[in-house]
């Protein structure tokens, strides 16, 4: 993605333009769309030499792309058991001075439809260009402003019937086989038993013990989905060396969230072999092959199936080999732990090491492997294109690749002489499809609440009247510390996979949905605590303080 | 007449047990002299503000941010840094937790996290987790959330109280 947009911007020839890429610090997706790159190749070309370029971290906060605030209008109908029978959504998004927007609508459409059954949707979605910093891509892509909107309405309607939001949750959630709003048929949804789970962790049917003093409890529940964009092609080398050792060439990032470890990790289980033996070639344009980028959480299902198919492409090579050296059909060879076993011959195994012959710069006719030479399986994985929906009714039988879940229940604190809100337990439950690192998707659920359970309560951009941030800096931007979450046995994370048909073992992606759910939970809990409906997020001190003063001055309607 | 500033002064330090005489314009950082003269990058710049604890190294024992401390401040000093702490092959049980718990993500905040680590569990070897938590939020980590953090600080306390201290001694320097 770098490298076409360095050669055209800067009419550069694609040879003279190679792009490695270092470990980086997590960014979420705000370094998606190339920001920095395109400063230091200027800075190169004018004083032809090595350049660094940094953004220092008030540059960050002021120009840098990030997040964008959504405001989500909805009204939905349902019968009294509580069937939702129709939602009509208006998205009104602030996507700043950017230019080059490539928000058309669909991604925050797609968050309002994709965790419940709705027979019955009409959703009008704007975006809105304004003075502010550009925005660009942030973990969820709209999908956690949206759905609060849409959990809240369901916590409303929930209220109105007199039924639980956990009820009535699991009674409209769509299941496998169905078909969503736009008509495609959910392959892998595991949202119910999310729900089932987060609510088990917390007791989330036991009201909150309340002790004396000015702090009130309540519990909370939420859900939430997301869409993976299909975001083209992905390939991967595989190289079996004659030695037995495996190398894999991939092209996707890594900035922390395991991407290498579960590309290791894949190869490992195809050629039965340990992980740590599998080494990991990275995002080099002149060696390693073709990846699109990695966003909307689809490194593991993109790149990972295209590793799968390289290995595949390198063990056919092996069985070939072996085939021939003991003269039986390949497909009566299997490679595992650095073996060919064989069936049907005298011979039933041979070291992979023993199918390339020795090197010798004379001998001619040297046919089959050679030492020295790897053998190189090649991956291409291009996921099954969009299509795009129809003009009349906005059906299609395919908008994206696959949907991620996860459900949160919380349990806060509602300060009532602050309005100070403390999460003092909580469980998030995601459905990945298959956790191929189980311990890294722990590790993604627990950062994502984290990050997510202090957008909701506290972080905020400020600006002036010109659209400037006025807040940019650690020090006025308050990122969560340690003292803002919960302690280790007061959070659960759950892993809840339903297998994803078409996903390498069955694994889709995880790591953006689990943001989702934790504002609404945390806002239906804050009703359930002091019986206030916060609309907006962050629900800071300063606004439910105020919510709490409206409430006893009879303003809103408990 | 106003006292006209050194261009440089003469600062001694300690760091990771090397002994360095350098000759530094006062007006820098502890931060800029240990990754831009000695050339130990794995002390991170990160707010440059004393905000998110990513440059947190060691001075004579105590966790400092090495962003906001002036070299003068260090002068005569022992600065261990996260190269003094362990090798890839000999690591502090710290650095050896971080990795078994999969406390580290991006690794970005990792260097400053393993410091204040250790300063805690010097100075407190049987710290609580409450008082794991007191100690580690001057740390910004924006990926794992912390509590792989947290778990991987309360392993390696339990090993280190375990071991005879001797055999802690990874990496030379740091004890």
């Amino acid at each position: 993605l770098v490298k076409p947009l360095i050669c055209s911007l800067f009419k550069l020839p694609e040879s003279k333009v190679r792009i490695q890429q270092p470990y980086q610090g997590g960014s979420f997706g705000n370094r998606l769309f190339a920001c920095v790159e395109p400063m230091a190749v200027l800075m190169a070309l004018k004083t032809k030499s090595a350049v660094e370029f940094t953004f220092s971290r008030s540059e960050m906060y002021k120009s840098g792309p990030s997040n964008w605030p959504i405001t989500t209008y909805i009204k939905m109908g349902a019968k009294k058991d509580g069937t939702i029978v129709a939602q009509q959504i208006r998205i009104l998004e602030d996507s700043g001075a950017t230019l080059n927007s490539q928000r058309d609508g669909r991604t925050n459409a797609s968050a309002a439809i994709c965790v419940y059954d709705v027979p019955n949707v009409s959703i009008d979605s704007y975006s809105v260009n304004t003075n502010t910093p550009p925005v660009g891509s942030y973990r969820g892509l709209g999908a956690p402003q949206v759905e609060f909107g849409v959990e809240l309405q369901v916590d409303l309607l929930a209220r109105k019937l007199g039924i639980s939001p956990l009820e009535i949750r699991l009674k409209n959630v769509l299941k496998r086989g169905e078909k969503n709003a736009y008509g495609e048929v959910v392959t892998s949804i595991g949202a119910a038993k999310c729900l089932k789970a987060v609510s088990e962790a917390i007791e989330y049917g036991q009201p909150s013990t309340q002790e004396p003093g000015p702090w009130r409890k309540g519990k909370g529940i939420a859900l939430g989905g997301k869409q993976n964009t299909p975001l083209g092609r992905s390939e991967a080398d595989v190289l079996v060396h004659s030695d037995g050792s495996i190398e894999a060439l991939i092209s996707c990032d890594e900035q922390g969230m395991g991407a290498e470890t579960a590309m290791a990790q894949i190869v490992a289980e195809q050629f039965g072999i340990s992980a740590n033996a599998v080494r990991i070639v990275r995002s080099d344009t002149n060696i390693t092959p073709y990846d699109n980028w990695s966003a909307s959480s689809r490194t593991t299902y993109n790149t990972g199936n295209a590793v799968l198919l390289a290995c595949r492409d390198a063990i056919r090579q092996l069985c070939e080999a072996a085939g021939r050296e003991v003269g039986i059909a390949p497909h009566l060879v299997e490679i595992k732990g650095g073996k060919a076993l064989i069936t049907g011959s005298h011979i039933t195994e041979l070291p992979v090491s023993k199918l390339f012959k020795p090197f010798s710069p004379f001998a001619q006719q040297q046919w089959g492997l050679q030492k020295g030479t790897p053998v190189r399986g090649h991956g291409v994985f291009c996921p099954a294109p969009a299509v795009p929906w129809k003009e009349e009714d906005g059906l299609t039988p395919r908008m994206w690749n696959w949907y991620q879940y996860s459900a949160t229940a919380v349990e806060v604190a509602v300060n009532i002489e602050t309005g100070e809100v403390k999460v003092v337990r909580g469980a998030t439950a995601a459905d990945m499809g298959f956790p191929i690192n189980p311990k890294m998707c722990e590790a993604q659920i627990e950062g994502g609440f984290s990050m997510a359970s202090s957008y909701a309560r506290n972080e905020e951009y400020l600006y002036d009247k010109d659209g400037r941030i006025i807040n940019g800096s650690f020090q006025d931007y308050r990122v969560p510390t340690v003292l803002d979450t919960p302690l280790r046995a007061n959070f659960k994370s759950l892993l809840v996979p339903d297998k994803l048909p078409d996903g390498p073992y069955g694994a889709k992606g995880m790591a953006e949905c689990n943001t989702v759910p934790v504002g609404p939970a945390i806002a239906s809990a804050i009703y359930d605590a002091v019986g206030i409906s916060p609309t907006i997020m962050p629900m800071s001190a300063e606004r439910i303080l105020q919510l709490l003063k409206d409430k006893e001055m009879g303003k809103q309607d408990a | 007449m106003p006292e006209e500033h050194p261009a440089t002064i003469e600062v001694r330090l300690e760091v990771n047990g090397t002994p360095h005489t350098l000759m530094v314009d006062p007006a820098r950082t502890l931060l800029e002299v240990i990754r831009e003269d000695l050339g130990l990058t794995g002390t991170k710049p990160g707010c440059d503000d004393a905000n998110c604890g990513v440059c947190t190294v060691l001075l004579d024992g105590a966790a400092v941010k090495s962003c906001v401390l002036l070299i003068g401040q260090a002068n005569g000093k022992s600065v261990t840094t996260i190269e003094g702490l362990g090798t890839a092959e000999n690591p502090h049980p710290i650095q050896q937790a971080f990795v078994d718990h999969f406390a580290i993500q991006c690794g970005y905040c990792t260097p400053g996290m393993i410091l204040t680590a250790k300063a805690i569990l010097d100075e407190h070897p049987q710290a609580t987790e409450e008082e794991i938590r007191e100690g580690l939020h001057g740390n910004l980590c924006r990926c794992t959330g912390y509590f792989k953090i947290v778990e991987a600080i309360e392993a390696a306390r339990d090993q280190m109280l375990t071991t005879p201290k001797r055999s802690l001694a990874a990496g030379g320097h740091a004890q």
